[in-house]
């Protein structure tokens, strides 16, 4: 298990290395001058390089893309050019509302998709199992701005139970805020677990281990959540490990509608403003989370299925 | 005031604005709208001159505005305004660096200047009860109130002097330099009384004074703990100090207790909540978790109109749309088939069906500033005059136009649908190229954005009252941004534009500006489509609620009713 570690440990390293020249390279091939931006249409050239040069950015891209990499290393990202304080700071504030968000929707799909996906393939092809799937598609295919304004007319304006938008303040208050916008993640990320593990389910019940537990007698339930579920659950943590990597980064219009200072919405916002420490550092901390989630999902991946360490 | 007595302000002189930004329906990069809406604003800062002070007379020795009172009942103190903003404190609050609105506008519930800019064309009085000038316009005295910091501390003539002297620094004021431009230096004449000399003249320098980049700060504080941590923990003397910054949530004011103006402000804390969703903001003032609302989108105004207790405020800003052409590019060099494109612009049908009445049909290729000419008629919407135009033109048989767009703004959108259907009758045929606004706008001013361009409906605004920089900057290519990327270039205009800024005589002002108008309008660099407004929402238990031309809000005079 070790060695296996240490060796997708060692994969990565070139991955991190491309995903932060690719983060340097690409913002500064955007048109569009921070220096530009922060003064307006109104800054005379004069002004534009002297902004330029107190934030650095009249240097060789090289020197700065050096800068970026040393002190990304030591875990520092230097100032944001437009909010004047630390990146470092800047993300870590923003990462746990995301990180919170992320968690709560995983949960939330689960707690949906797996007793659905369980009902779904034992009454496979009933119509309960295609009131399951319809309802799902559904739920799937709905852009998650609209399911989001849905679910905020009906839970916030009709039963007035949770706050329409916003993060909150304390725990219980953060709880409340995330919960309609986790339900929104969870309906749209349900549906795929649901699939895959409907899929999963169906084949493992046809195996013959699963056949002959039966025969030995054992009872329903400990076949199904023991050997069954176990044995089915393979695909689908990979591909909930895919959606959770993708996501991360991909909450954006999420945090929009519900107004959660997350990590994606200040991804966009950096962009728009050519923030670009703040930039370089979201695409490094987004690039290096997918590689551990991935990582992880691996690792999870061997414990399941002890062939895949052989 | 009441708001019988807003609208009446309004019609007689300058509008009322509010937030700079529209926000689109989905996606943050409204914010960077909004960012742009401040820069411009600021920036295009115009000089308020007030009138009466050209002879070295004093004015405005009188309070600044009434305290709320009449139709609306009497003011009540306490409860708690929640704000749904499309903007989020971004850039600290920090006068003298703060180029983006939401910063700006909760700045300016902070900190007080000099003389201030209200709702209409002329300044007010702020920390100085009155001023004169010198008969040569080059020494500006001011004469202090007896004022408080939030922190207890007397707003001296030495204070005055540090911030202005800061306005006046390139170094440190660099996003509104130009408008610190004139002034040489600070005298204190005594701890009540200071004199700001001007090495030349300059008709709009108490309309620059009366920007947020100007406002009074303690000078000790600030050397104290320095331009960064002041931005964060702000002390000034207006209404409010800051209670709780928490970035990309909220901001949080109490009231001043050291405030000068007795008795204001009403209310006992403003929480502005950082809303980005078009949406939820509405959702968030019809749920009743938020008062108000800012940047209200169009096709919403008419449901929210419906719901009860709710009105939706819309205010002339200082803002404006055309789209502007590229003169460099052939064949828009051809005034006629400039002209011929404003002649084929159907702005009644636009302003129905796009923006559901809320702006007003320009008759200008600058926004309606203190010396907008009203009786200029705007181009009518007449399709055999346009032909006409076109036939007599360098290109009878048409041409292709590229026009740049923002992405992801559907009023914009939508009012280049229907330009491409007209322009396409007189031969003309639009190829739309939609670009993320800030890259388009760089560009765009560099001449490299295509043959044609137009932004979003609040981009482009002033932040102060007078016409001369804002008209400056749209026509005269020697302010530095090439005309608004137009290319316009007319040695008249740019010498009117010079004389107006260089005379106290305001009769000869307003007949330069007036001019200009005439001139830019029939030369066409661009074609001018509306004097846009800003969309806010009000619930019904608000009152006295309303938006300044230069888009923030008095809130020191907003109570709560029950």
């Amino acid at each position: 298990m070790g060695a296996y570690l240490l060796k997708r440990a060692v994969q990565a390293i070139p991955v991190l290395i491309g995903i932060s020249l690719a983060a340097f390279v690409l913002i500064h091939l955007v048109p569009g001058d921070p220096a530009q931006i922060i003064l307006g249409a109104q800054a005379t050239p004069k002004a534009v390089a002297t902004l330029n040069q107190q934030l650095g950015l009249d240097r060789p891209l090289v020197s700065q893309y050096l800068d970026f990499i040393t002190g990304a290393v030591h875990f520092d990202f230097g100032e944001s050019i437009i909010q004047k304080t630390s990146v470092g700071g800047i993300i870590g504030s923003r990462a746990e509302v995301t990180l919170l968000l992320l968690l709560y929707s995983v949960v939330i799909s689960i707690l949906i998709a797996v007793p659905l996906a369980i009902v779904s393939a034992l009454r496979r092809n009933r119509p309960l199992d295609h009131g399951i799937r319809f309802f799902s598609t559904l739920t799937f295919a709905m852009p998650s701005f609209l399911l989001g304004l849905l679910l905020i007319l009906f839970f916030s304006l009709q039963l007035e139970l949770l706050p329409t938008s916003g993060y909150g303040d304390g725990f219980a208050g953060h709880l409340r805020g995330l919960t309609l916008p986790a339900l929104t993640v969870g309906l749209y990320l349900a549906p795929v677990l649901l699939r895959t593990l409907r899929v999963g389910v169906i084949d493992t019940l046809g195996t013959e281990y699963v056949e002959a537990a039966r025969a030995r007698g054992l009872a329903r339930p400990r076949i199904l959540f023991k050997h069954v579920l176990k044995n089915s659950a393979i695909s689908t943590v990979t591909v909930l490990g895919l959606n959770v990597g993708f996501l991360l980064s991909g909450l954006v219009v999420i945090e929009n509608v519900f107004s959660l200072p997350g990590l994606g919405s200040e991804l966009v916002s950096s962009i728009v403003n050519r923030d670009y420490p703040t930039i370089q550092a979201l695409t490094l901390v987004f690039g290096v989370s997918v590689v551990v989630i991935n990582l992880l999902t691996d690792l999870l991946y061997a414990y399941l299925d002890p062939r895949v360490r052989l | 005031m009441n708001k019988d007595r807003h609208k009446k302000v309004r019609v007689a002189s300058m509008r009322t604005s509010s937030s700079g930004i529209h926000a689109s329906s989905s996606s943050r990069p409204s914010r960077r709208r909004a960012r742009w809406a401040g820069l411009l604003s600021a920036l295009l800062v115009l000089g308020l001159v007030l009138s009466a002070c050209g002879g070295g007379g004093a004015t405005g020795a009188g309070g600044g505005t009434d305290p709320a009172e009449g139709s609306a009942g009497t003011p009540v103190k306490g409860g708690v305004l929640k704000f749904a903003r499309s903007l989020d404190v971004d850039v600290g609050l920090n006068p003298i660096d703060a180029p983006s609105n939401g910063s700006i506008f909760v700045i300016q519930q902070i900190f007080d200047q000099l003389v201030e800019a209200e709702a209409d064309s002329e300044v007010h009085p702020g920390l100085a009860t009155k001023w004169e000038s010198s008969q040569d316009g080059l020494h500006w005295t001011f004469h202090l109130r007896d004022a408080k910091f939030s922190n207890g501390e007397p707003v001296t003539a030495e204070d005055v002097k540090f911030s202005i002297e800061r306005f006046a620094d390139p170094k440190l004021n660099v996003n509104y330099s130009t408008l610190g431009e004139s002034i040489k230096d600070v005298e204190v004449v005594d701890p009540h009384t200071v004199t700001i000399n001007l090495s030349h003249v300059d008709a709009s320098f108490l309309d620059n004074v009366a920007m947020f980049a100007a406002a009074i700060v303690p000078k000790k504080v600030v050397e104290e703990v320095g331009d960064k941590a002041f931005s964060e923990h702000p002390v000034g003397s207006g209404p409010f100090e800051l209670k709780e910054y928490v970035r990309g949530q909220k901001t949080t004011l109490v009231p001043n207790p050291n405030y000068w103006r007795k008795g204001e402000p009403y209310l006992n804390e403003v929480v502005f909540e950082y809303v980005p969703d078009a949406n939820t903001r509405v959702l968030k003032v019809r749920s009743g978790e938020a008062q108000v609302a800012d940047a209200i989108p169009y096709n919403q105004v008419a449901a929210l109109e419906g719901t009860e207790g709710l009105e939706v405020q819309s205010a002339d800003t200082l803002s404006w749309t055309s789209v502007f052409l590229n003169l460099k590019k052939p064949p828009l060099e051809d005034e006629k088939i400039r002209q011929a494109l404003n002649y084929a612009t159907p702005k009644e049908q636009i302003l129905e069906s796009v923006l559901y009445g809320h702006a007003e049909i320009s008759n200008s290729n600058t926004p309606k500033l203190k010396y907008w000419d009203e009786s200029i008629p705007p181009y009518p919407y007449d399709i055999a005059k346009a032909k006409e135009l076109m036939a007599e033109s360098s290109s009878p048989d048409g041409f292709n136009l590229e026009l740049t767009i923002p992405a992801g703004e559907p009023a914009v959108q939508q009012t280049i649908e229907i330009l491409k259907q007209e322009w396409a009758k007189i031969g003309v045929t639009v190829n739309i190229v939609p670009k993320e606004f800030g890259a388009m706008f760089g560009a765009w001013l560099e001449g490299k954005g295509g043959m044609a361009a137009t932004f979003p409906p609040l981009a482009l605004s002033s932040d102060t009252l007078s016409d001369d920089e804002i008209v400056a900057i749209t026509l005269d290519p020697s302010a530095g941004l090439n005309a608004l990327g137009t290319s316009y270039d007319n040695p008249k205009v740019n010498r009117l534009i010079r004389e107006a800024k260089g005379t106290l005589d305001e009769e000869k002002r307003a007949q330069d500006f007036a001019e200009i108008q005439q001139i830019a309008l029939d030369e066409a660099p661009a074609v001018p489509l509306f004097f846009t407004q800003s969309l806010t929402a009000v619930g019904s238990e608000v009152k006295n609620f309303q938006t300044f031309p230069i888009g923030w809000w008095p809130l020191r005079e907003v109570w709560l009713e029950g």
